[in-house]
């Protein structure tokens, strides 16, 4: 026994993170983004620039810090169809309180803090009631939509002199401020899942439910904080957006929740739950960025960008599907 | 016995770097049960699904009636007569039977499916294996056995001449297995040759007319059922004498760990009652169905139980779900690993750690030294073998899994280990090492109670036997009185006088009542 391989039939699926199925696995969607910046070196005029570079970062940190929630979502095996309208509430909430009197940190805490609320709500009703998180979410973002324009009549609400704008606009060390917030956000979830028990827990649920309940792990629980999170990163990006445009818009967000799904599935998560890693999510985001302001620069009219965006995301997981089928 | 219908000579396949059949030689005459055994991993899948046609080997030749022949696919195979069973059911659940039985070649007539043509095809293949049922029914309202009747009804359709059944009697009950029995002794009488895959040498003793053996992909021997002993047998598997299997000895049972008092889940299940001592291992026997599983999840808070009560080393507890269990100091190994155990994209590490993430960390951030010490030593302890403690477990064999499984409860040292089904797929040299561990535990203290379905394997490491029937214990056995048949009888509820008379001279009476 002690000499003999009782692993034979199933040796081939030997995956600890040596052979090259892994490390395509893990750094493949890496070397997509490359290619794809030295592509548009070449094709796309004045893509190569600090300036872009800065800019293509600024305008992706938004989607990045919905798509980092989103991924905590997708690998407990959910979704979050709501997080476009939390970001319009948020920052409708942020701007409101601005203008009400409130100190600009008390404002950007509301903002988060409503945003986690929403997140609460969707999740106990997804974990205690068992309900399915898409019809969920997706009550949640007709409501919420309808909250927010409630909350303002339906007009957008200036606040040039809001205390909290640069937190869009600003820079810390040269670096924009949005972008520093994305890179703290992935770097706290990437903690969180990878070195912490609520992380393991996570993957564990996304993985294999049942196993998951029988190993002893609060899932209901576990679901609701998935989701506040997911709640609370919205609202941070619901703040950030208001303090980008120094003012509450209420249709702010509106089909977010799809960019920051493509950005996940892109960066290898599966829609299935328990496989994934935050930063190929972050990858995922980028090269949507790169894709969208190489396709601006090169002129490319909206709704040519709407076809090659959609294309590439489709050939992401359609490549993605192809292994998987070669792996069964 | 003249020319064989197939003969597969110097077979051979490798997956990357390993070789999974080495050289293996093949013959399957007309009208004969050809068992083929050997450990998980020993190569008997590979060589099955190369004759049917979902492997191609690297080396060999395969010969259909004297000629070479080569089988491109599962589609070509069937075409050459190869039909294949495998372990899980290939079927469609809400689909009516004969939807099912057509699937694939459905019948047209002028490009719209013809039911009545279907139906009647349905009707035919299922009167060719002998079985009499509605074919507009869905198929998922059967039985699994019935399902599995159907399933081969498909196969042998038309000119399968070539079965082969992968572990055919896994999912089944008693009744369920005699009859399919009863199906592969008839398409022997047919003429038909069958690969019988099976881990229950029962069953091989009683089908086989020959068996070959495989071991580390290599063939081993191929002998005539007559001719050899099932330890012989299992001696050839291993590669080496397997005295004492059943590991059993310096056990001393101590105070009561676990007592269950008129549980019951309202239904079909209970009320029971029984002790649990600590150092002891009871096994709780009966037929699939009759409700030991139940029982087990009720215990450890799986599923809610509607009355009854519980004490855990003298003191009443509540358990309502599995975390109360488990702060109790109960484990519990599941009859299913893949499904309701492991976490199968994840590392031998998080799989061992899942039930002890709080022990392992300081504010919810885990000590991951302290984690790869304790892991690395219960792997070594259960002598799992692994490349390392993060090699993804889907990687792993089902009885290094099963090891894993149990390393899970281990770290937390449990008081008391519900196992059901413990070495459910797992191969004979892994048993053995199983059923050294719980025999290890129980000189720890920990109090066991194993559900089993393999008989000889209850009886050879339970120092008491509860016998399950109808959602009751209908009688307790100690080690020495148990027997195979004994228990049979009370399992199989040959008589309820039986029961009655037994329990009134029963000496081990200790408010046990059967119903």
């Amino acid at each position: 026994m002690t000499t003999q391989t009782t692993e034979t039939e199933l040796a081939p699926r030997r995956r600890d993170g040596r052979d090259f199925a892994t490390l395509w696995d893990r750094y493949g969607i890496l070397g997509v983004l490359v290619l794809l910046i030295l592509l548009m070196c070449i094709i796309a005029p004045n893509f190569l620039s600090l300036n872009n570079g800065l800019n293509v970062v600024r305008s992706v940190s938004i989607n990045a810090i919905l798509a980092a929630g989103m991924t905590v979502v997708i690998l407990t095996g959910g979704i979050d169809l709501s997080v476009g309208s939390v970001v319009a509430l948020s920052g409708v909430t942020s701007v409101l309180m601005w203008t009400a009197g409130m100190p600009a940190i008390v404002c950007v805490i509301g903002g988060i803090l409503v945003g986690a609320l929403a997140g609460l709500v969707n999740g106990s009703l997804i974990a205690y009631l068992g309900l399915p998180a898409f019809i969920i979410t997706l009550g949640a973002l007709t409501y919420i939509r309808g909250f927010s324009y409630s909350l303002t009549n339906a007009q957008p609400l200036i606040a040039s002199d809001l205390g909290f704008r640069g937190l869009g606009n600003g820079a810390v060390a040269g670096i924009p401020t949005p972008v520093v917030i994305m890179l703290l956000v992935y770097l706290v979830l990437w903690f969180v899942l990878d070195r912490t028990s609520f992380g393991r827990h996570i993957y564990a649920i996304g993985g294999n439910r049942e196993s998951a309940r029988l190993a002893g792990i609060n899932v209901k629980w576990t679901l609701v904080r998935v989701y506040l999170i997911m709640g609370a990163c919205a609202g941070l990006a619901g703040v950030i957006f208001s303090a980008r445009v120094e003012s509450g818009q209420p249709k702010a967000g509106e089909g977010y929740e799809l960019d920051a799904i493509a950005a996940v599935v892109l960066g290898g998560t599966s829609l299935m739950g328990g496989r994934g890693r935050i930063f190929g999510t972050l990858v995922g985001a980028l090269i949507i960025g790169v894709l969208s302001n190489g396709l601006v620069l090169m002129n490319v009219p909206f709704f040519y960008q709407l076809i090659v965006k959609g294309f590439v995301i489709v050939l992401a997981v359609g490549i993605d599907g192809l292994k998987n089928l070669k792996r069964v | 016995m003249g020319e064989p219908l197939l003969r597969m000579r110097d077979v051979s396949k490798r997956f990357g770097g390993v070789r999974a059949l080495d050289g293996v030689d093949l013959d399957l005459y007309e009208g004969e049960v050809h068992a083929i055994m050997g450990e998980n991993g020993a190569g008997k899948s590979t060589l099955m699904k190369i004759l049917s046609g979902v492997y191609t080997p690297d080396a060999g030749t395969i010969e259909l009636d004297g000629a070479v022949a080569s089988i491109h696919s599962p589609h070509d195979a069937l075409a050459k007569g190869i039909a294949i069973i495998h372990q899980e059911l290939n079927t469609v659940p809400h689909m009516s039977v004969a939807e099912n039985l057509a699937l694939g070649q459905e019948p047209t007539r002028g490009g719209v499916l013809d039911r009545r043509e279907m139906r009647r095809a349905a009707r035919k293949k299922l009167e060719r294996i002998g079985v009499d049922i509605s074919v507009d029914q869905p198929l998922g309202r059967l039985s699994i056995g019935m399902q599995q009747m159907v399933e081969i009804a498909r196969a042998v359709a038309e000119n399968a001449r070539i079965l082969v059944l992968d572990e055919p009697t896994a999912s089944l009950s008693q009744s369920e297995a005699e009859r399919l029995f009863t199906l592969v002794e008839e398409m022997r009488r047919d003429g038909m040759a069958l690969a019988y895959i099976s881990h229950r040498m029962e069953e091989v003793w009683r089908l086989s007319d020959r068996i070959t053996v495989l071991r580390d992909g290599k063939w081993v021997s191929t002998t005539a059922r007559g001719e050899v002993t099932p330890e012989q047998i299992v001696n050839r598997m291993v590669g080496r004498d397997v005295d004492n299997l059943y590991v059993h000895g310096g056990r001393r049972a101590d105070d009561v760990m676990l007592a269950v008092q008129g549980l019951t889940d309202g239904r079909a299940i209970g009320p029971v009652d029984f002790e649990v001592r600590r150092g002891e291992v009871v096994g709780l026997v009966g037929l699939i169905g009759a409700g030991r599983t139940e029982v087990a999840r009720m215990i450890f808070g799986a599923d809610k139980s509607a009355a009854g009560s519980i004490h855990v080393d003298g003191k009443k507890v509540s358990i309502r779900k599995p975390q109360d269990a488990i702060a109790l100091g109960i484990g519990f190994v599941p009859e299913s690993r893949k499904e309701q155990a492991l976490f199968l994209d994840m590392s031998v590490r998080d799989n061992t750690l899942m039930s002890s993430t709080r022990l392992f960390s300081w504010l919810g951030v885990l000590k991951r030294k302290l984690i790869r010490t304790a892991v690395e030593k219960e792997i070594t302890t259960l002598r799992v073998r692994t490349a390392s403690i993060a090699q993804v477990i889907s990687g792993l064999s089902g009885g290094n899994q099963q090891k894993v499984v149990l390393s899970r409860w281990l770290l937390r040292e449990p008081k008391l280990l519900i196992l059901d089904e413990p070495t459910r797929g797992v191969d004979v040299g892994a048993k053995q090492e199983i059923y050294r561990i719980i025999n290890d535990l129980t000189h720890q203290g920990v109090a066991v109670l194993m559900i089993s379905s393999d008989l000889p394997e209850a009886l050879g490491i339970s120092d008491r036997i509860l016998v399950v029937a109808g959602g009751r214990i209908v009688k307790e056995f100690s080690r020495d009185e148990a027997t195979e048949q004994s228990v049979m009888l009370y399992a199989t509820g040959v008589s309820a006088d039986a029961a009655g008379t037994a329990s009134a001279t029963d000496e081990t009476s200790t408010g046990r009542t059967p119903r």
